[in-house]
């Protein structure tokens, strides 16, 4: 596994930059539970599309609109 | 859109004071075979649902819960069958109530049939329920359904190699359009017959 | 061997914990003993991946639970992290090899035009204007104009006014020789006159036209997008982006709205939005008589909007701060915009009509005998005089105290009450707006007063009704006077 100091979170990325997901510090099991169903899963490339009012990003084929607070617990490598 | 997922449900729930009565239809439904739909909202399960079981629909609370479950007949090849829709489902481990109705009537409305239904687009997060419910040993056959969008994002699926792989049914469909729902029908006859053997 | 294949979590070595995990899964199957009616390997995996009820069950049926649960505790301990995760990642790269062999992509060429679309629906430069055009077309020209304004119009004047109401007054004034029964069924407050007049000829075209705007929304995709634009101010009134589904709905019919207010996540959530609700957000029906009653006044019609939008926020901002709990978090798909399917939206609305009507005309025959009742009696006319003070203090003449009466009934009644009594010019601008906002915060009415209690409990139910009742009409006390004194006419 890689370190956990490397990688930055999601919202750090720039719009329309793509990264790879790397882990998910979520606090609660249910968060976590909730956006590994949505697919938001190590490995997979994340593209952030927009930043305000409220993020939203792309994974698969599956786009998903977050908060702030959610989204820093997404751990990302920009590629 | 998973949150609007309860909305026609609770509508129901209104609807289901009125037709009480019918309630008492399930007790005669009871030698039939059962298929159960699963999958996650926005799938076009209710589509599917619909085309199956037509306007003779009954929907009620799940005992205990405040989840409605739809349930109607349908003639599927020679046999009639009980079909249920549940409610969105995303993965065997329950976070929501909906989720929890959904893995509690699994285990005990014993289907004959499970059918999960899934996003063609979205195979990629999907797939994994489909796993998780051939590894319960239930008689799972899978609808890959949006088959249509799928080719507009350029996607093309092998369904014969997939069922293959997963040996179970597997049919395309392109629901909301009407697209292979004949030869869906098809499987889950030939489906049935090969499991009541 | 294909049908086995999927269930092995030890075949590649993306993680060296794997070869545990199944290790222990193996060693729980065998001690499995009794049947679940899911396979043992699935009761194995899901008490790994701490599933509460499976392990209550287990823990049940099973003898030797013990040595089970130190198995898992055990690979608990030597893997670093949650088990589901390790899990859920090995299941997904299994899926990835079997897709990989499945699915061919070509270059994506998606419609721009669509993508385009998808794209102004969620800027919020381009998202917002689109959002009140929607609003503006969708509730005020079809709901307001439409609904409200044509359809009732015909049904109300060319139907009923014109044919239904003589005759039904003929006959039964010919038939039935007692007074007070010839005014329960007929003449001014009767349950055909007016209870079925309102519900058939006001009512239903409101309703209906909003749920089929609802409902084309609904399909169309959009509800996400507007929740993700409105995320960002909704937190600051305890609630998040998802709960713009209810709140929406909430102008088609509250009572609706609290019903599916159970879908938000938590607790504080649901009684923020409940509250609201009852307060702040105007039903269709309510809308639709105020529209009409504003509509050929749009200063008035701006501040009524902005004086409800203004309480919405500071009631909520309030409630948000006062009331415990964790923050709420927000999170949803984004489905693409669809071409909503005509045979769906029709049947949603359809069936939604029909949940209202059924629930609906009851309640205005039931409050018909009540008014008659009360009429009867003696009993309306003591608590008009009452509300005197109250109706003075807003500057309102004290038959404006009939249509809150009414109000209590059901929420459009009494605006529609207001309506008869613009129409008899009996009130001014500054009346008019004073009168529907405080309408608008007025009590919910008794359907949705019955839905509060039973998804939120009595105690929670009271307490928002007793916080409701003064403040609306301390409100429109505030109202009148502001505007009083800065001289406003409208």
């Amino acid at each position: 596994m890689v370190a956990k100091d490397s990688g930055v979170n999601l919202t750090e990325l720039g719009v329309g930059e793509k990264a790879t997901i790397l882990r998910i510090d979520a606090k609660d099991k249910k968060t976590l539970n909730k956006l590994m169903a949505l697919g938001v899963l190590p490995g997979m490339t994340v593209m952030l599309m927009q930043k305000f009012p409220s993020l939203v990003f792309k994974v698969g084929n599956t786009r998903i609109a977050a908060d702030e607070a959610i989204s820093k617990n997404i751990i990302v490598m920009k590629n | 859109m998973d949150c609007c997922r309860n909305k026609r449900s609770i509508f129901s729930y209104f609807k289901n004071g009125i037709s009480k009565s019918q309630c008492d239809e399930r007790e005669k439904q009871s030698k039939k075979r059962k298929l159960v739909l699963v999958g996650t909202p926005n799938v076009g399960k209710s589509v599917i649902f619909n085309y199956l079981t037509g306007s003779y629909v009954t929907v009620s609370n799940y005992p205990g819960t405040t989840v409605e479950v739809s349930r109607g007949t349908s003639k599927i090849g020679n046999e009639l069958y009980e079909v249920i829709d549940t409610p969105g489902m995303y993965s065997l481990i329950p976070i929501t109530e909906e989720e929890r109705v959904t893995r509690t009537l699994l285990l005990e409305e014993e289907p004959d049939i499970v059918v999960h239904v899934v996003d063609a687009k979205n195979l990629e997060r999907m797939l994994p329920l489909t796993l998780q419910l051939i590894e319960a040993g239930l008689p799972v056959m899978l609808v890959v359904n949006m088959m249509d969008e799928a080719e507009r994002i350029g996607r093309t699926i092998d369904i014969e190699k997939l069922s293959r792989i997963l040996g179970i049914p597997v049919a395309a469909t392109a629901a909301a359009i009407n697209r292979g729902m004949t030869e869906f029908k098809r499987k889950v006859a030939e489906y049935g017959e090969k499991r009541a053997a | 061997m294909a049908r086995k294949e999927p269930l092995e979590y030890h075949d590649f070595n993306t993680h060296r914990n794997f070869n545990e995990i199944e290790k222990a899964a193996r060693d729980i199957e065998v001690l499995l003993k009794s049947d679940y009616r899911l396979s043992k390997r699935s009761i194995a995996l899901l008490l790994l991946q701490e599933d509460e009820e499976i392990t209550a069950l287990v823990r049940r049926k099973e003898k030797d639970f013990d040595t089970i649960d130190k198995i898992i505790q055990k690979t608990r301990k030597a893997c670093p992290e949650p088990l589901q995760y390790l899990i859920t990642l090995e299941r997904q790269s299994k899926v990835d090899r079997i897709l990989r062999e499945v699915i061919s992509a070509r270059e994506k060429r998606e419609s721009s035009f669509e993508q385009w679309l998808d794209d102004i629906t969620i800027k919020p430069l381009t998202g917002v204007p689109l959002l009140f055009l929607v609003l503006y077309f969708g509730l005020y020209k079809f709901v307001g104009q439409f609904g409200a304004g044509t359809v009732v119009d015909f049904i109300e004047g060319n139907i009923f006014e014109a044919y239904v109401n003589p005759w039904i007054n003929h006959i039964v004034v010919s038939l039935i020789p007692y007074k007070p029964i010839q005014q329960l069924l007929a003449l001014d407050y009767g349950i055909i006159t007016l209870g079925i007049r309102y519900a058939v000829a006001i009512i239903l075209p409101i309703v209906g036209t909003f749920f089929l705007v609802f409902s084309i929304i609904e399909d169309s995709g959009y509800l996400p997008r507007l929740a993700l634009l409105v995320d960002r101010v909704f937190k600051k009134i305890g609630l998040n982006g998802r709960a713009v589904i209810p709140m929406t709905l909430g102008f088609g019919c509250d009572t609706m709205a609290t019903l599916v207010s159970r879908t938000l996540e938590t607790r504080r959530e649901r009684i923020i939005a409940t509250l609201l609700l009852a307060l702040a957000i105007p039903c269709s029906a309510q809308l639709g008589v105020i529209l009409a009653l504003l509509s050929g006044r749009p200063y008035a019609m701006g501040v009524w909007v902005g004086f409800i939008l203004l309480v919405f926020l500071f009631i909520g901002y309030l409630t948000a701060k006062i009331l415990p709990g964790e923050r709420p978090s927000f999170y949803m798909e984004v489905p693409p915009l669809r071409m909503p399917k005509i045979s769906n939206v029709l049947e949603k609305t359809f069936s939604r009509m029909q949940w209202y009507f059924l629930e609906i005309v009851p309640m205005f025959i039931l409050a018909s005998v009540l008014i008659w009742f009360g009429k009867m009696t003696g009993l309306f006319d003591m608590i008009v005089h009452a509300l005197a003070p109250v109706m003075n203090a807003m500057g309102l003449p004290e038959k404006a105290a009939e249509a809150f009466l009414f109000g209590f009934f059901r929420r459009d009644y009494g605006a529609a009450g207001l309506y008869d009594l613009q129409k008899s010019g009996a009130l001014n601008g500054v009346q008019m707006v004073v009168a529907s906002a405080t309408l608008t915060l007025f009590v919910p009415c008794i359907a949705q007063f019955s839905i509060m209690v039973k998804e939120r409990g009595v105690k929670t139910a009271l307490a928002i009704v007793g916080f409701i009742v003064p403040f609306a009409f301390i409100s429109g006390v505030a109202l009148n006077w502001v505007l009083n004194t800065l001289g406003v006419t409208l």
